[in-house]
């Protein structure tokens, strides 16, 4: 395997100018960051198929309105230091760090969460299955962030008509960290998937 | 709590499952209970609780190492909007945790003793807020001389960290552990190796944050909590806060990792629980990230000067270790800070001395990691063992099949069930191990080497532990087991044995954990590798209680014999007539429920019950960088009876990888002068990712049913870590020729060492 690089995922904004900065991360400094001073923010958002608006304080993090307003908790919060990529969802189809991505930023956006990978019958996702098949889960917190993380990226590839090898779907999860070392049956189970077993 | 002790009120063990025993579902690769919650994203963690009305709480941390809070200054923080309360160590008679009748500090005070250690709580409408104001609270401080390594702590004029009487700062005094005549050992020794190890501290950085939901109703507290078992939690809570067992619920369906650091109350469940009383409300107090590492407990460095002998035909002749740890603030916790006994029972030895120093630091304090104490030892002694056989000119497998110990020296007991041997066997052939020269194989900038590590670790925790099975109205069986589930395969595995001992088929059964209000006290905590051997037998009896009284029930119903019947998937029938049947379902209804439980059978006695492992590793080193890459481990392991090979693969992978990363890559970086942490975030410590992984990790399964109880299990969480460290440095070693004694072996450690080689 060569080495890998992590992938980069959080979004970064045109220059609006009015939105607050993302919020400090480990800095043990004493200037306390502007949450408590943040204005409310409205926005648009389909989530798994289903469109909303929401009003938030603008510091909201896309995680935060996930979890706390739509109780959508199976996009966990893990070091939100956008540095484990647990909080990992789909952007307009793209795998973003939901911790490190503000809410406001998301206005118009489509977002898919764990919750909507299975097809709407039930029927699991060919990831999904291939994750219980291989146990490729043990406490099982880095699993939604890592089934997202691997769908954008097979999906990517199928746009690409592409089948990706092994260093490519590692490389699609080397910013999703899994502190109870499942890599090996995760990769055995997204190779199933894409068709390199 | 020790095998040794006898344990006269455990019933009989049931006969033994041995290794011709024809099971079914038992050694079966049925997938994991939990998956299909998990990869929904329905699965439930304690840190998606939010119940309504629910507030937030962050903890206020001491940015000093050793002093006092002598002002406590919650003006600032109390003008930001949203905030609820602001208490610190003067606003309440915060109570200490209560530990085996004794009470600890209380869980805010004003005394710190380590940066990080909890002096206030906010409790707030929002996290962001509650963080906020927590980081607005002035706090002055009277700070002390503070001692932050073990040197510091142990010059003469160092402070007495606990104020008590502990000369240098060793806690308990010096432990001993002595067998054999070591002089004589010695003279006896024609080689002897003597060199100094280390190890780093290694956090436990659960991907789940510690944390809890704490609410207070008319039946008392419920808590929400991630942790390794809700009963010893609920326990040590209800006698802290002076509340009947009954008054508090525990509840944690799914626990996102915990490795040891997850078994005890803490703090902050305590100013949780107390600050949810005080405003009536939820309140919920989960770490951020950075508190993961400054104050959530980690694997204690250790310092290790080892010496080992041998005669020139390779017979052991001593293993002598001086050990001291870094033992934190807190006697109490003081224990976790070394040992020394699983690396001295690996192989067998004339002599085998220990002396082990525990020294307090103003630190935090060192809390069971997977492996506790035994990884540290067994990385650096495997290491020794290995120099040993270089300078011996001996293949190092060699080494170690001419020393295998037959008894457990220590106890003088025969070992429950040892198949060491076999793990070198099947793990040498596994791998295509071969004895070939140091540098062998250098090319292109690159050098590739073999090691191999061998492990040893004790099954001797033991305490009350009860399973219930009941058959529902709707004739589905329902295994209660007061377990959590982190992981490990617990939520699969004992619905397995209540299958096998039952008769009826896996899909039948619904296990319920993770609440203490419906489930039995089955275990402390997960931990220890040992929550299949003390509740798997339980489990068992439980069932076979069960089937009996479903057969009892039965024959009223069939007018027939119980001896005569047999349990088929969801009904009784006769086996001569297998049309003549009862459904389990009405015998619920004619009857009302019929529910069984058991207890632990005896622990053995007059045997040593442990596990054992031997790991095979090959890794290239980038001469040029120092970085190490493994790139296959073959990991022969004695487990006893595998109850579920695929579940078993993924507790080695695990485990293996974070060995891995305990010897390369993870590792507490303090600033010595303050004690701040330097790397206190999940981009700063070096958490394995799968780009660290190897390509390959396998699992052999080179164990037998084991003699410790009527399964034949042992425990497989643990030793695939203890294992790993050593027969990763041992391959550096046969790759570019030089030792790396100081764990994590980081590429500037290699590069230096390359340089010092070629100097």
């Amino acid at each position: 395997m060569t080495r890998i690089h992590a992938p980069r995922r959080i979004r970064h904004l045109p220059a609006h100018g009015a939105l607050p900065t993302l919020r400090a991360v480990n800095t043990d400094t004493s200037d306390p960051p502007p949450a408590a001073a943040s204005t409310e923010r409205c926005l648009f958002l389909t989530v798994n198929g289903q469109s909303a608006a929401h009003t938030v304080p603008a510091h909201t993090t896309l995680a935060q309105l996930l979890r706390e307003r739509l109780h959508l908790t199976g996009t966990k919060v893990a070091c939100d230091q956008a540095a484990c990529g647990a909080c990992t969802v789909l952007l307009d189809g793209q795998a973003v760090f939901a911790c490190h991505t503000l809410a406001a930023q998301c206005d118009g956006a489509d977002v898919r969460t764990i919750e909507g990978l299975a097809a709407a019958d039930g029927t699991l996702h060919p990831l999904q299955q291939a994750f219980i098949d291989h146990d490729a889960l043990q406490c099982g917190f880095c699993t939604p962030g890592m089934l997202m993380a691997l769908h954008a990226a097979l999906q990517g590839a199928r746009e690409r008509a592409e089948v990706p090898d092994r260093d490519a779907l590692a490389h699609a999860i080397a910013g999703n960290l899994c502190r109870c070392g499942a890599y090996p049956h995760i990769l055995e189970a997204a190779l199933d998937v894409a068709g390199r077993r | 709590m020790s095998q040794a002790a006898a344990d006269p009120q455990a019933p009989q063990p049931l006969p033994r499952w041995d290794a011709a025993a024809a099971l079914a579902v038992v050694g079966q690769p049925h997938a994991r209970a939990s998956a299909l919650a998990k990869v929904t994203g329905r699965a439930a963690y304690a840190s998606d609780a939010m119940p309504p009305g629910m507030l937030y709480a962050a903890l206020v941390r001491a940015t000093i190492a050793r002093g006092r809070v002598v002002a406590f200054d919650a003006t600032r923080a109390c003008r930001l909007d949203g905030v609820h309360a602001v208490l610190g160590p003067f606003d309440l008679a915060w109570p200490g945790i209560a530990v085996r009748g004794r009470r600890l500090r209380p869980v805010i005070d004003a005394d710190v003793r380590f940066v990080g250690e909890e002096i206030g709580v906010v409790v707030a409408d929002s996290d962001a807020v509650a963080r906020v104001a927590a980081r607005a609270v002035d706090v002055r401080y009277e700070t002390a001389r503070a001692c932050l390594t073990i040197e510091a702590a142990r010059n003469a004029d160092a402070p007495a960290i606990a104020g008590t009487a502990a000369p240098h700062n060793v806690v308990g005094g010096v432990q001993q552990i002595a067998h054999g005549d070591l002089a004589a050992a010695e003279r006896a020794s024609d080689v002897v190796i003597d060199a100094h190890y280390s190890t780093a501290a290694q956090h436990h950085n659960c991907l789940e944050p510690h944390g809890c939901v704490a609410q207070w109703t008319g039946e008392g507290l419920t808590l929400w909590d991630s942790n390794q078992g809700g009963h010893l939690i609920r326990e040590a809570l209800a006698a802290t806060l002076e509340l009947p067992r009954e008054r508090v619920r525990v509840v944690g369906h799914h626990t996102g990792g915990g490795f040891g650091s997850k078994i005890f109350v803490k703090p902050y469940h305590v100013i949780a629980a107390l600050a949810a009383r005080q405003l009536q409300r939820p309140v919920r107090l989960f770490m951020a990230r950075r508190e993961e590492f400054v104050a959530s407990h980690q694997r204690a460095p250790t310092r290790r000067h080892i010496r080992l002998g041998a005669t020139q035909a390779g017979r052991l002749t001593f293993i002598d270790e001086h050990i001291t740890g870094q033992a934190g603030p807190c006697p109490l916790f003081a224990i976790n800070a070394a040992g020394a006994a699983n690396g001295l029972r690996l192989h067998r030895a004339d002599a085998l001395h220990a002396r082990i120093e525990r020294v307090l630091t103003n630190t935090q304090s060192p809390l069971p990691f997977r492996g506790p104490m035994v990884a540290e030892d067994i990385f650096c002694l495997e290491q020794a063992v290995d120099e040993l056989a270089w300078a011996l000119a001996i293949d190092p497998l060699q080494l170690r099949l001419r020393n295998l110990a037959e008894v457990d020296a220590l106890s003088g007991l025969p070992y429950a069930g040892k198949q060491l041997a076999r793990c070198y066997e099947l793990g040498a052939r596994a791998f295509g191990w071969r004895a070939s020269p140091v540098r062998a194989a250098i090319a292109g900038g690159r050098a590739r080497g073999s090691g191999v590590g061998a492990l040893a670790y004790d099954a001797t925790l033991y305490e009350p532990s009860v399973a219930t099975l009941a058959c529902t109205a709707q004739g589905r069986i329902v295994l209660r087991l007061g377990v959590a589930d982190i992981g490990t395969g617990a939520d699969t595995v004992f619905a397995q044995i209540a299958a096998e001992a039952l008769g009826v088929p896996l899909a039948r059964i619904d296990t319920h954990w993770g609440d203490t209000a419906d489930t039995p006290r089955s275990i402390d905590a997960s931990n220890h590798s040992r929550t299949c051997a003390v509740l798997g037998p339980s489990v068992r009896a439980a069932a076979q209680a069960l089937k009996a009284a479903l057969l009892d029930a039965a024959a009223q119903a069939l007018q027939a014999d119980a001896s005569q019947l047999m349990l088929h998937d969801n009904r009784v029938a006769c086996r001569a007539d297998p049309a003549r049947a009862v459904a389990l379902a009405a015998l619920v209804h004619a009857h009302g429920p019929i529910e069984r439980s058991a207890a632990r059978e005896r622990a053995p006695e007059g045997v040593f019950a442990a596990m054992f492992g031997a790991h095979f590793v090959e890794v290239e080193v980038n001469l040029r960088s120092g970085h190490v890459r493994v790139l296959r481990a073959m990991c022969a392991h004695d487990a006893g009876r595998i109850l579920n090979p695929r579940l078993a693969a993924s507790q080695v992978h695990g485990g293996f990888v974070q060995g891995l990363a305990m010897a390369l890559q993870e590792e507490r970086v303090l600033d010595e002068r303050s004690g701040m942490q330097l790397n206190a975030a999940m981009w700063a410590y070096r958490t394995p990712s799968i780009a660290d992984a190897p390509a390959s990790i396998r699992f052999i399964d080179a164990g037998a049913p084991d003699g410790g109880n009527s399964l034949g299990v042992k425990g497989l969480g643990e030793p695939p870590l203890i294992g790993a460290g050593a027969a990763i440095a041992n391959a550096i070693h046969h790759a570019i020729g030089v030792r790396l004694r100081h764990y994590p072996i980081t590429p500037d450690k290699v590069l230096a060492a390359l340089r010092g080689r070629a100097a």
